[in-house]
């Protein structure tokens, strides 16, 4: 199997408290993998684990197949908010995972500037982030991780802050992206409709301490489009997750 | 729609208009009430004394200016310094902290007349009190401007690997440049007066020594051409950091961009 992320038997406590309790997942190359849980349930806490902020109590994570527990700088990821540096131009901001790497600003700019189009961002190339929507600001917060490692992107409610009608586009647009570039993606959101549209696989967590309580395969064709949502195997799929909860 | 005024009265006009009346207000005081010059002359006679007093005032001028000049870009480099070290090491922090605070509660009255017993009449006490002024302001805002950096930030910055010295470069200090500035506005407005009281208490130059030269004199005219001096040049410097401010952070007031 070609697995490009694996979580065994992860487990953290936070002060006592119990947080993440037996997590085993993967995510498979150019895979799309949806976390759906209650918010607070510890999901965080995973991407620190996984991107090497955070060692588990116990439990391993394996990168490529590689022991990768307590190591930063190979995976990154997305949280709700934007975190853009706001005396930092698009440009610059999309370019500094690339600076921190050691690249020189030069360098990491050109090499950032052809996906400004693909990313929707062409012509905000010099706008301070203040200046841009927050749509605008995600697809760039987004293009910053990105570059920081392609072939794998941690999301963690991207999209959260965002109005309805945005965040639909965003994923139309998200979906154009992963198709493009195929990417393994692990996406954690507690909107149902947003976990299942996106992804090719389903895992529900519970409510704190956070356990794996089902696994799904969403077998929808891609490319997907907005049709989809109201489609009778979108509705069986939807209640079979709602069994859940 | 919101009516607004043209740029030039907005801007100058407005905040001069009370300042003038106030003068005008010290004016018909004067001359209703018959007060005598010697206790408080009217501006109109202020003014040609200014004039007249100028070339004298020169020399001190330039002093002051010194004393200001060196003591507040020391007190800037000695803040930055001991900020950065206070953010970087938690433990420097605890033991500086309560020494700043103190430092800041020693009434500069009755410090600087030490300075004049240990370091003479020479610009070197005066430096130090605008040092003294200066420094607890800008260094606790820096301070806490770096402490304030978003937690999920540096989060992030970590687990794209970023060293040490990276994130104070990339974000902790840019990102506290704001909370400086702020510091640097307060001391800046601090910084001549700093200058003045050291000069005050006992020098042979400087703008305070010649506010007290005139005091003794009876000179009220003269020592308000010091005052206005002074408040003059307390300005300039504040306008100074001002601007530093929009050079130094052009994010802040972007022009609102065009769809």
């Amino acid at each position: 199997m070609d697995s490009k992320l694996e979580v065994r038997k992860v487990s953290k406590r936070y002060n006592r408290i119990k947080v993440l309790q037996d997590i085993s997942l993967s995510v498979m190359k150019k895979q799309f993998v949806s976390i759906l849980g209650p918010s607070g349930c510890g999901k965080s806490t995973l991407f620190e684990v996984i991107s090497g902020l955070q060692l588990p109590d116990n439990g391993e994570v394996l990168i490529d197949g590689k022991d990768s527990r307590g190591r930063t700088g190979r995976v990154s990821y997305m949280p709700q908010k934007d975190l853009l540096l706001p005396w930092k131009t698009i440009l610059d901001n999309a370019a500094l995972p690339l600076v921190i790497k050691g690249e020189s600003w030069p360098e990491a700019r050109r090499k950032a500037a052809p996906y400004f189009a693909p990313f929707e961002l062409d012509g905000f190339e010099r706008a301070y982030p203040q200046q841009l929507s927050g749509g605008m600001r995600q697809r760039a917060a987004l293009l910053r991780t990105f570059l920081f490692a392609r072939d794998i992107l941690l999301l963690d409610e991207p999209f959260g802050a965002l109005d309805a009608l945005t965040r639909s586009k965003m994923h139309l647009w998200l979906l154009d992206i992963f198709q493009r570039y195929g990417p393994s993606v692990l996406f954690i959101t507690h909107d149902i409709d947003e976990a299942i549209f996106l992804a090719d696989k389903l895992y529900i967590f519970s409510a704190r301490p956070a356990r794996v309580v089902a696994e799904i395969e969403i077998e929808l064709p891609r490319p997907r489009s907005q049709e989809l949502l109201t489609s009778g195997e979108f509705a069986a799929l939807k209640k079979e997750v709602l069994q859940f909860f | 729609m919101t009516k607004r005024l043209p740029n030039i009265v907005d801007r100058i006009v407005v905040p001069l208009t009370l300042p003038l009346l106030i003068t005008l207000l010290w004016e018909v005081v004067v001359r209703l009430g018959q007060i005598p010059p010697f206790i408080l002359p009217s501006p109109i006679r202020v003014l040609p004394t200014m004039v007249e007093v100028f070339p004298d005032l020169l020399p001190h001028l330039r002093i002051t200016l010194l004393e200001f000049a060196i003591g507040f870009s020391l007190a800037l480099l000695l803040a930055i310094f001991i900020a950065l070290l206070m953010d970087a090491l938690p433990l420097a922090k605890k033991m500086v902290y309560p020494l700043l605070v103190v430092s800041q509660t020693v009434p500069i009255i009755s410090v600087a007349p030490l300075f004049l017993i240990w370091f003479g009449y020479g610009i070197l006490p005066k430096v130090l009190v605008v040092i003294l002024v200066c420094f607890f302001p800008i260094g606790i805002s820096l301070l806490e401007g770096l402490a304030a950096v978003d937690a999920e930030l540096l989060k992030l910055l970590k687990a794209m690997g970023a060293r040490r010295f990276q994130i104070y470069r990339l974000v902790k200090i840019p990102a506290a440049l704001p909370a400086l500035l702020a510091g640097l506005k307060i001391s800046a407005s601090y910084s001549i007066m700093g200058a003045i009281i050291g000069e005050w208490l006992g020098a042979m130059q400087g703008i305070g020594y010649y506010m007290n030269l005139a005091q003794h004199a009876f000179s009220v005219d003269r020592v308000l051409v010091a005052v206005l001096v002074i408040t003059i040049l307390s300005l300039a410097v504040f306008k100074i950091v001002c601007l530093l401010e929009k050079i130094l952070m052009p994010w802040q007031t972007p022009e609102a961009w065009e769809d």
